[in-house]
């Protein structure tokens, strides 16, 4: 068996190994032996290359089996953290980590990050870059355009906000900047002709007309051969079969209301992929609008880390005040004079009861509001007021408190600019 | 306005004064939020490499260089023109059979296309070839590729402009969103903007959006007997889709 001076080099996250722990779980060479098969957590590099990478010399030498099984020495007396093969877990040792250290990024399913690219999309909802915040006298601050929360006050005194998830339409609208170059910019170019006047005109100059390239023929044989697009309206039946009746809106549930979240406020794990789509791709919000809720001038955590299309958050002092507010659009992309459905679901989801539930939504300078579109099952009062982009401020302020478990449905109509 | 804990009529302790003081109150914060998002907003002076007056195929293929994820996609364009205009696009070196606007191709970005456009509502007989040059691409969902082209616009009054000799710069821009114009658009005209004469259109518009085309429309008429490679750009690879109902 022939000592190669080749290296083996375990894929691991570098710097975490000097907060070890004394128990030294990373540290035996001979659990290297034993996990030689598992080529996913290592590199066999060739003796050139570690040369390259150790200039210094090799850290290790270990002798190859005549069945290929590489065959460590037994380690030195050197366990410090930059030694790397030192640092191979033992199957019957378990990772340990001193507290607050992480070894590995956390990791999770993928999430995108948002619509992209962002100047094709309409966004609403959420709460923007100044969080909204509520004063004492009730006075909302930070309500930036698009914006849409919700905010409620507790048994206790504290008022709460609670933004929605964004909801983005792809939407790209277009304009055009224009220039007109008249001809008085080549006026002294025409009085450079006057140079050539010695030259006489030649007669050949007057022998050809241009007149045959304008007579060409159009054939107009093909005016009527294009074929009606029929699936154009076609879109939205059959989902009104299983619609149901929620609470006293005007109508049944929309197509893109049939949802468990937005009927009876339960969150079904099994809609989740619809409720993205409904929300108009609800999982690519972007994270800098996220959810933020601040409870009597605490930052409430919220439950779940990952984004989802709904939220829930917590203060974890007496009582746990907590509202849901939801909000989908019939449509995940429009074209200008479209009409997009809206719908807020709300749901006290917490253990005591709520009250001056109020629902605010800033548009968009895109979105113009259906005039006497919004409605609502619970009895409300409902306020417009312009924005600075033109478009409206719309609030629900809803007239009962709502007792743990209850909820209600808001929807409107806005028309696509 | 503070409630008590464990107040159990809780709707007599919600005062309704809030109601009426929250709306009127964010106008100050209104105020406030636009002085700041319109002083964030000022960006440094920009040097600009690129102009419009440039020739035909500099800006497209210098987006080229800079993205390659550009490259080899077919943006759907529409060409929209007065109702008797009819449009035909060059294909392998001839223009293929006039269609009735609008008229919905797929064109490369990058690239320079020539239009031939007839039946010019009063200008029977005359023809107007003009130039579109894709610069930058939509990035529309999944099949929506086709519901969502980019328009093109030809207005008599510029198929009229080009026809007297002058020269028609048309940059076609996205406009953001956020800081777009709170007015309804007309699906069937595009909105514009006139620049000053020593202004140049392809700034503005990256000023204003993001520019995605420009559309060149003069006097220049091709050679009698056939349009030749250089007027046709080469004739570029165009995808002809199936034209909807006007």
């Amino acid at each position: 068996m022939a000592i190669l001076h080749t290296a083996v080099l375990i894929v691991f996250s570098a710097g975490t190994f000097a907060q070890i722990g004394p128990d030294r779980c990373f540290g035996g060479v001979g659990g290297a032996v034993q996990n030689v098969g598992t080529h996913s957590t290592r590199t066999i590099w060739s003796e050139r290359e570690t040369e390259l990478a150790y200039s210094h010399g090799p850290p290790a030498e270990f002798e190859l089996s005549d069945t290929d099984m590489l065959i460590m020495p037994e380690p030195d007396a050197d366990s410090s953290p930059g030694n790397d093969f030192d640092s191979v877990p033992r199957p019957d040792c378990p990772l340990s980590f001193p507290e607050g250290l992480t070894p590995f990024p956390p990791t999770g399913p993928y999430e995108p990050t948002g619509p992209w690219p962002e100047d094709e999309y309409i966004c609403d909802g959420g709460d923007g870059n100044i969080p909204v915040r509520v004063r004492a006298d009730w006075t909302v601050d930070g309500l930036n355009m698009e914006d849409t929360v919700g905010h409620f006050d507790t048994l206790d005194g504290r008022t709460i906000v609670e933004p929605t998830r964004r909801v983005c339409i792809y939407a790209p609208r277009f304009a055009a900047v224009r220039k007109i170059s008249r001809l008085i910019e080549h006026r002294q170019q025409e009085q450079m002709i006057q140079f050539d006047s010695p030259i006489r005109p030649n007669v050949d100059v007057d022998r050809q007309l241009t007149s045959t390239v304008l007579q060409q023929a159009q054939p107009v044989g093909q005016i009527g051969r294009r074929p009606v697009n029929i699936f154009r309206e076609r879109q939205g039946t059959g989902d009104l079969d299983q619609a149901q009746v929620v609470g006293t809106l005007a109508e049944e549930n929309l197509p893109h209301e049939s949802l468990r979240i937005i009927r009876f406020g339960r969150y079904d794990q099994a809609e989740k992929a619809q409720l993205a789509e409904y929300s108009a791709a609800a999982e690519s919000w972007s994270h800098d609008s996220a959810v933020q809720v601040i409870l009597y001038k605490t930052v409430a955590l919220v439950e779940f880390a990952q984004q989802r299309p709904q939220a829930f958050y917590k203060l974890d002092s007496q009582g746990k005040p907590k509202m849901s507010v939801v909000k989908v659009a019939s449509k995940k992309e429009a074209l200008p004079g479209d009409i997009i459905d809206f719908a807020l679901r709300f749901d006290n989801v917490g253990n005591e009861r709520i009250g001056n539930v109020t629902l605010i939504d800033n548009l968009s300078p895109r979105l113009e509001y259906v005039p006497d579109s919004a409605q609502c099952d619970l009895d409300t009062d409902f306020f417009t007021r312009k924005n600075e982009g033109e478009s409206l401020i719309l609030r629900w302020e809803i007239k009962d408190p709502l007792e743990p478990g209850k909820g209600g449905v808001i929807r409107f109509q806005c028309q696509v600019r | 306005m503070i409630l008590t804990t464990g107040a159990t009529d809780a709707k007599m302790k919600y005062s309704s004064v809030k109601r009426t003081s929250i709306l009127g109150s964010l106008i100050p914060l209104i105020v406030v939020v636009t002085v700041v998002s319109t002083t964030s907003a000022e960006s440094p002076p920009v040097h600009y490499l690129w102009r419009a007056d440039m020739p035909p195929g500099v800006v497209g293929q210098s987006q080229l260089l800079r993205a390659k994820r550009l490259g080899g996609y077919f943006q759907p364009v529409q060409i929209r023109g007065p109702s008797t205009a009819r449009v035909a696009v060059a294909m392998d070196g001839v223009f293929v059979e006039p269609q009735r606007t609008p008229v919905t191709v797929g064109m490369q970005v990058g690239q320079v296309y020539r239009i031939q456009v007839s039946s010019i509502p009063n200008h029977e007989g005359f023809e107007v070839y003009p130039t579109v040059e894709v610069i930058n691409r939509l990035h529309p969902p999944a099949g929506q590729e086709h519901r969502f082209p980019l328009p093109i616009d030809l207005t008599l009054e510029e198929l009229e402009l080009a026809l007297s000799g002058k020269l028609v710069t048309r940059v076609i821009y996205l406009e953001p969103p956020d800081t777009a114009l709170p007015h309804r658009a007309d699906p069937k005209h595009q909105r514009y903007f006139e620049v000053r004469a020593q202004d140049d259109p392809l700034q503005v518009a990256d000023q204003l959006g993001r520019p995605m085309a420009i559309l060149r429309m003069g006097g220049i008429v091709p050679a009698e007997d056939s349009p030749s490679g250089e007027f046709l750009f080469h004739s570029p690879p165009v995808v002809y889709f199936e034209q909807s109902t006007p």
